[in-house]
């Protein structure tokens, strides 16, 4: 193994940590907000990043499988994969390794446009011309 | 002072001036006055006579002068002011109203009754309409959190059992588990754990003991992909073991559907299934055909399925809204009772590892192509809608390998290493709605064609946690046959063929070319077709060149998730093992580097002088960066 020098390389506009630092497996932005997105964690929660609302915590953390919160800590599933209904954009859903699938109904504001949220998003992207 | 003498001496001038009369004896006046005495003549000589006299002049002899002085008196100010000392307010009020709630046993007054019976009917109706309105179910009192219920679903808002009615924003609508995968993919396992046993210490169990302990311990059967169609209706899951040590030998992976549209959904077991021999690691619906279902293998297989074939073999269909659009002639997807409508095979040029992503994305004449990730590096772009290729050959290709740019370490002849992709992000995504397509798409074509940054490419994350951007190769418009020239007289290229090989390294395009004409030529081929190009063998890091042409700050581990914003195309996300959500610009550069980025595109544009195309990709690669 040789250790090389990294050549700088560009950063972020912004890094949101999950709030225990865990795993996080897979990411997926909203169909219908802007600035909302979902990741899935290695204890089988699905959190929801409502950068409109706040940039340090998860809006939403949606807990893991009824069957799993009852069980020791061994049996925390991660959710390896998520998907938004493009049609539906309230559902969400989540799947873990132990073969469980959850579909989430998510309230109003997380499902509609929020207004400034499409000017807000512009601005970030009009960064770097 | 002078000015008045001045000006009397007119009048003043038979009168002997001061000086003249001093002066002078022999004035007239003075000779009269002197003739006076004369009536005495002969005392004439006895009077003495002075000898001058003097008159004094009183003309202006005194200057009276005054200077006076005035001054009124000290003036004396007053103020004073008066104010009325006595208010007066003044209320007036109406009369108590007298009461006119009827007293018991009133009579009624007349009319009243029709007045009832008039509006009775239409308050009834009222009544009832609130009882079943939705009006204010969106009205939120508190401003944050809460909202209305979606009229699906029959669960009350609220995440945990206990936490009543709390407004927390989501509710679980179904959890769905297909117990009947679960079970096979189980029982997969117990068997090999007893074949393993059965053929005791013998010297080749290692491997199969090692896999039982893993089974055992941890992973076991997983959901690996999931996909919603585009029609939102139904939900695909693909159920394998997360745990795979060497080869994929689970016969009996599953692909789960269920149709949330149904009137009653089974969360146990799902409403139709497929089974697939080999682990099943990622799944995409076709953006626009709500049955057209695409699936990466461990194997390294893509395949492509009709779901609706699935369905009506299943328990029941209709409800759904899930039909075969009338396949007329050129339907690339057309099936023949058969499911499985394509299937790539497993080569050097296509892929021989776990297929990590899979994803839809259009190409430049706007038909759907699928380009597929997986851990050996290679980034392929399938055509979806030509119906002679059908999962044959990829038409383009990129392999994703450090650069001295930006890794420090570039590869050389003897030791070529490649960033195992983990997933893969296009700015122009599957389809949200087709109007959001359309609009999307074109943005992108206008902004490639006005600036020069926002060159179509596209973003990969790899297993070393990096996160690569990687430039398209421009998209050549000829269309049909292309006639080259060359040793021996050239070829006819088809252009797919021909673009292929236009976009390969330079470097090494005269090479590969020389290669494929000379296989072409081999097997008397009249013109070049792809199967010419793969059958001719090139190395394929040759064939698919690298183009990276920009590394982002990486993740401490692969980042799995990774997506471009379907509202801002420039703006990106990645998540990874380490626990980090990152939030890019397509467009970052390093720290005070604005002029290096523009020196570094220019000396790309050599490479390829222009980059026309329409999508950009982004590539996450998890295998270690500096390990060969």
């Amino acid at each position: 193994m040789s250790f090389v020098f990294l050549p700088p390389q560009p950063k972020p506009l912004l890094t949101l940590e999950s709030p225990d630092s865990d795993y996080l497996f897979t990411l997926a932005w909203s169909p219908i907000r802007p600035l909302l997105l979902s990741v899935g964690d290695g204890d089988g929660r699905i959190l929801v990043f409502d950068l409109l609302e706040s940039m340090l915590a998860p809006a939403l953390i949606m807990p893991p499988s009824a069957s799993s919160s009852n069980s020791n800590d061994q049996d925390r599933a991660a959710i390896y994969t998520l998907s938004w209904n493009v049609q539906e954009p309230a559902l969400v859903a989540g799947a873990d390794v132990k073969g469980r699938i959850q579909v989430w109904n998510l309230s109003d504001n997380y499902a509609k446009l929020q207004p400034n949220e499409m000017r807000l998003i512009q601005q970030m992207g009009n960064l770097h011309a | 002072m002078s000015f008045d003498a001045f000006s009397l001496g007119g009048g003043a001038s038979l009168s002997p001036t001061a000086a003249a009369a001093t002066a002078s004896a022999s004035s007239p006046s003075s000779s009269a006055a002197a003739a006076t005495p004369a009536p005495n003549p002969d005392g004439l000589d006895d009077y003495d006579l002075p000898e001058s006299f003097t008159i004094p002049s009183n003309w202006r002899d005194r200057v009276s002068r005054a200077h006076r002085e005035q001054q009124t008196e000290v003036v004396v100010l007053k103020e004073a002011a008066s104010q009325v000392k006595v208010r007066v307010t003044r209320e007036v009020q109406t009369e108590t109203a007298a009461s006119t709630l009827l007293e018991e046993g009133a009579p009624l007054p007349a009319g009243f009754d029709a007045f009832l019976s008039r509006v009775h009917s239409d308050i009834l109706e009222q009544l009832d309409a609130n009882l079943s309105s939705h009006a204010f179910d969106d009205y939120n009192l508190l401003g944050g959190g809460g909202g209305g219920l979606m009229g699906m679903g029959s669960g009350g808002m609220g995440g945990r059992p206990g936490e009543l009615d709390a407004p927390v924003g989501f509710e679980e609508l179904f959890a769905l588990q297909h117990v009947q995968a679960i079970q096979d993919l189980s029982r997969h396992e117990e068997l090999a754990a007893a074949e393993a046993a059965m053929r005791g210490h013998g010297s080749n169990t290692k491997k199969n003991r090692g896999r039982v302990a893993a089974a055992s311990s941890e992973g076991g059967p997983a959901v690996l992909g999931l996909s919603w169609s585009c029609n939102g209706s139904v939900l695909a899951a693909s159920y394998g073991r997360s745990d795979h040590i060497g080869w994929c030998t689970h016969s009996t992976a599953t692909l789960a559907f269920w149709n949330i549209m149904r009137r009653q959904i089974s969360s146990t077991r799902a409403d139709f299934t497929l089974e697939t021999e080999c682990c099943c690691m990622c799944l995409a619906f076709h953006p626009e055909r709500p049955t057209i279902l695409a699936g990466g293998m461990f194997n390294g297989e893509i395949r492509v399925w009709d779901t609706s074939l699935l369905q009506d073999g299943g328990a029941g269909s209709g409800s759904s809204g899930i039909t075969l659009s009338p396949s007329d002639a050129v339907d690339p997807y057309a099936a023949d009772g058969n499911p499985l409508l394509m299937r790539s095979s497993i080569d050097d040029h296509f892929h021989r590892e776990p297929i990590a992503k899979l994803q839809w994305v259009r190409d430049s004449n706007r038909s759907w192509q699928l380009v597929s990730v997986a851990g050996d590096g290679k980034v392929l772009f399938w055509p979806m809608e030509d119906v002679t290729n059908k999962l044959s050959y990829p038409t383009e290709g990129y392999t994703l390998t450090p650069t001295e740019a930006w890794h420090g370490q570039g590869h050389t002849r003897n030791r070529f290493q490649v960033l195992g992709g983990v997933s893969v992000a296009f700015a122009q995504q599957g389809a949200i709605n087709s109007a959001a397509t359309s609009e999307a798409g074109g943005t992108v074509a206008t902004s490639t064609k006005s600036s020069s940054s926002s060159s179509p490419y596209f973003v990969a994350s790899t297993e070393g946690g990096g996160i690569v951007r990687v430039a398209l190769s421009p998209i050549l418009k000829r269309k049909g046959y292309i006639k080259t020239g060359g040793e021996g007289g050239g070829f006819r290229w088809n252009r797919d063929a021909h673009r292929l090989l236009e976009s390969a390294d330079a470097s090494s395009k005269f090479e590969l070319k020389r290669m494929v004409e000379r296989y072409a030529r081999s097997v008397q081929a009249e013109s070049i077709e792809l199967e010419h190009v793969f059958g001719a063998k090139p190395p394929p890091h040759q064939l698919y060149p690298t183009n990276i042409d920009r590394a982002f700050e990486g993740h401490a581990g692969p980042a799995y998730g990774l997506a471009f914003n379907p509202f801002e195309r420039r703006i990106f996300a990645s998540a990874s093992t380490d626990g980090r959500i990152k939030i890019f610009h397509i467009n970052s550069v390093r720290e005070g580097e604005e002029a290096d980025r523009r020196r570094t595109r220019v000396g790309r544009g050599v490479r390829s002088e222009c980059r026309h195309s329409f999508a950009v990709l982004v590539v996450c690669a998890h295998r270690s960066l500096f390990f060969a």
